[in-house]
């Protein structure tokens, strides 16, 4: 590996030896007993706040957000705040000081690409340029911002593991680059406030039984569309991996970009088979077109802005996390890919799909004051 | 021979015993056995090529050398067919075995119609997809490597290419012995023929002779790489896109990894410029080796260069295709797919001894006239064995 590598492993010993070492926060700072959170209603924001609620160390979580969470907790204070507006950053700041907020996690990023690109690209790049002011403003000191992958984008060029250090280019479909220009306003506010520690996790596409997004409804419709010649190799981490990875993250004081992946890679061809749907090849010279025929049409929700995903390596590398986050998947590609197919066929027939248990294999202490809030 | 009594005691012992334990310990030992054959092979035939070089006028002639080489070869064969004889004989008397525990009076006739219930079920148009999915899953290992290689897909493929490798272009390789046993190892060759069938027999070579029967990772050029079926089927039996990063990757994965620095100027040669070497990229080949610390070998192919004869190359349709050229050969646009098929030259694969670039210093790789310097130098020496093995080839088809 090279220099920059080799750094990092000095640095994890020296700064990370408080760090969890089993997946449990062992200490926690006043930091975390009053705990920020943006974009709460979105399906990981929804599984990590539900998480963070449980914990008995945390004392209140301010979500700011245009729509109320559907985590019913007593701990959870909800303020209406719309990220898009003017003067959201000054309303989001006054809550951060009054309340003695030192910790937040910004997760108001979406999935994928949606029906409203408009709307995604405000709330992405305007969002995130209202959270940071208001970051700077209430001199918070940690913040947690849940990405994806698809940031490095899916290039021709691509290693076939990129790591953490991959340059990010503003190429490609709409929701990549406006989700580089966050990635960079991320960096920039890095340098300028170096009191906060940034932490930015990257995840690659989350499925999981439960699961409800663009790279999910991929594999559910009836229709399953794909490039003629084309078998990129995938990479998916499951939901509860993703959780476990986002709480280490938070109670840890790591800074900079994590690639959160599961382990392994699974050629698209073979998720197809495993779903078990009609596969519909269709020629490169008339890719764009069909895709966005069925994006319209609503046969599938894929726009053609989709398609090089479909054509080229997009795979991270996660050793980093591990190096530094100490988290290790439990979950390979394949199984979280299978975990989503298997709870849809059950839905199919009838049988509802439990949320998996999440804080179960870390039974807390009764004595630490555990009540399962929800 | 200690080797031939060994025979003897494995071949007595299935007749005299029959318990399943028996069986385990003498497949085990036929193992060995064949692993030791193969070990000593190997070792007599550097022994030999050592003195070839050396003192090459012990020998009458070169081709007095070739001849007690080619018999070496056909004894190992000979083993070889003995030892597998051996090997089914087992495989057929554990079958039999687990058929006389499995045997039950019913299961023949119930066994019929439920194969009969198959097919009736299987051609049902209501069930065809869930076949095809099935069928589609047989071929394939459910979870690829981390570089996309496919174990399953591989034994499926690999008939093709053993006969190829066997019959087809009757490949020799020489050298064998060269590649490390164990941990990296950056094999650098002269690129010809169009698609990287090169790459392809190397791997074969490496897996079939060496003693350690390595699989091989082969660097396939961009434009193959993406081009539609061909670049993930080549994923899937071991191919990884030519870049850096990929080849650092998997040198650090331990892995002997093919590379051609010639890149698409050596696949696209035209005839007429046949084993003469194009520019060898800027030296990155170096750089990988002096930064993971990993043996480079040398590899000259001679014969590949004939399989396709390249009489011109054509952009204008090509770049309407997106690939840099569409290759003019005297069968390709002529007989349309069926130009396609490789012509049988006769094959040689000449593996040099490894070089070691652990003497440079770790910061040896920013110097650029260093790196260039050796580049070439690995250069020269492909061209000077690929000059010296021409001028003992009698024929492009017998060699």
């Amino acid at each position: 590996m090279s220099k920059r590598s080799r750094k990092d492993n000095e640095t994890s010993e020296t700064a990370d030896g408080e760090s969890p070492k089993d997946g449990l926060p062992l200490s926690t700072g006043d930091v975390h007993a009053k705990i920020g959170f943006t974009g709460a209603s979105s399906f990981r924001g929804h599984l990590v706040l539900k998480r963070l609620a449980e914990l008995p160390h945390v004392k209140e979580i301010h979500v700011f957000d245009i729509k109320a969470p559907l985590v019913h907790a007593a701990k959870v204070v909800f303020h209406r705040v719309d990220l898009t507006r003017d003067g959201s950053d000054e309303l989001v700041a006054s809550l951060l000081i009054k309340n003695d907020i030192k910790f937040l996690v910004h997760g108001a990023l979406f999935s994928g690409p949606g029906r409203n690109p408009g709307n995604r690209r405000e709330v992405e790049t305007i969002g995130t340029f209202h959270v940071l002011n208001a970051l700077a403003e209430a001199k918070v000191e940690r913040c947690v911002v849940l990405g994806d992958t698809f940031v490095y984008g899916a290039h021709s060029q691509n290693p076939n593991f990129i790591t953490e250090s991959h340059s990010l280019k503003p190429l490609g479909p709409d929701f990549v680059r406006a989700r580089v220009d966050v990635e960079k306003q991320l960096v920039e506010f890095a340098k300028d406030y170096p009191a906060c520690e940034v932490c930015v996790l990257r995840f690659a596409p989350i499925l999981g039984p439960n699961s409800t997004n663009v790279r999910a409804r991929y594999f559910l419709v009836g229709i399953i569309p794909k490039v003629l010649g084309y078998d990129p190799l995938l990479q998916f981490i499951h939901e509860d991996d993703a959780v476990l990875a986002a709480q280490l993250a938070v109670f840890s004081k790591a800074r900079g970009a994590f690639n959160i992946v599961g382990k392994g890679v699974l050629p698209l061809s073979t998720g197809i088979h495993l779903s078990g749907r009609f596969p519909v090849p269709v020629a490169t010279p008339v890719c764009k077109t069909v895709f966005s025929l069925g994006f319209m049409l609503r046969l599938w929700d894929l726009p053609s802005s989709m398609v090089p995903f479909f054509q080229y390596l997009c795979v991270a590398d996660g050793s980093r996390a591990e190096k530094l986050l100490h988290f290790k998947p439990r979950y390979s590609s394949r199984q979280a890919l299978k975990a989503l197919i298997e709870a849809a066929r059950l839905r199919s027939v009838g049988f509802s799909v439990p949320s998996s248990a999440l804080g179960e294999e870390h039974p807390l202490q009764a004595d630490e004051g555990f009540v399962r809030v929800i | 021979m200690s080797t031939q009594k060994n025979q003897e005691s494995t071949r007595s012992s299935p007749s005299s015993h029959s318990g399943q334990e028996d069986l385990i310990s003498l497949s085990s030992n036929v193992f060995k056995v064949r692993r030791t054959l193969l070990e000593q092979f190997s070792r007599i035939e550097r022994d030999m090529e050592k003195r070839a070089k050396t003192h090459q006028e012990q020998f009458a002639s070169r081709d007095e050398l070739n001849t007690v080489i080619e018999r070496l070869h056909d004894f190992r064969s000979e083993l070889d067919n003995v030892l597998l004889k051996i090997e089914e004989k087992i495989q057929t008397s554990a079958e039999s075995m687990r058929s006389s525990i499995l045997e039950k009076p019913e299961s023949s006739a119930a066994g019929r119609e439920g194969s009969l219930d198959e097919v009736v079920k299987g051609l049902n148009p209501f069930n065809l997809r869930r076949t095809y999915h099935e069928f589609s899953l047989s071929l394939r290992s459910e979870e690829v490597d981390a570089f996309g290689f496919d174990p399953i897909f591989d034994r499926f493929v690999r008939p093709v290419f053993e006969f190829l490798y066997t019959k087809y272009w009757r490949v020799e390789t020489y050298g064998i012995s060269n590649i490390p046993r164990s941990g990296p190892c950056l094999m650098v060759g002269n690129h010809s023929g169009s698609l990287p069938y090169d790459a392809t027999m190397l791997k074969m070579a490496v897996l079939k002779e060496h003693a350690a029967h390595r699989e091989v990772r082969f660097m396939v050029e961009d434009f193959l790489f993406h081009f539609p079926f061909l670049g993930s089927m080549m994923n899937r039996f071991g191919g990884v896109r030519a870049s850096q990063e990929n080849a650092q990757q998997l040198l650090n994965a331990q892995m002997p990894v093919v590379v051609f620095p010639e890149g698409v100027k050596g696949l696209g040669k035209l005839y007429r410029d046949k084993y003469h070497l194009a520019r060898f990229g800027r030296g990155g080949f170096i750089r990988l080796c002096l930064r993971t610390r990993a043996p480079l070998v040398p590899v000259a192919f001679i014969g590949p260069e004939e399989i396709h004869p390249m009489l011109a190359r054509e952009t204008f349709f090509a770049s309407l295709l997106g690939i840099p050229y569409i290759p003019v050969t005297p069968t390709f646009p002529l007989l349309g797919p069926a130009g396609l098929i490789p012509l049988p030259s006769k094959w040689f694969i000449h593996i040099l001894p490894a070089i070691d670039l652990t003497q440079y210093g770790p910061d040896a790789e920013k110097d650029r006239v260093l790196v260039y310097r050796l580049a070439q130098k690995v250069k020269n020496q492909i061209q000077e064995v690929i000059v010296e093995q021409l001028k003992n080839r009698r024929s492009i088809w017998m060699g």
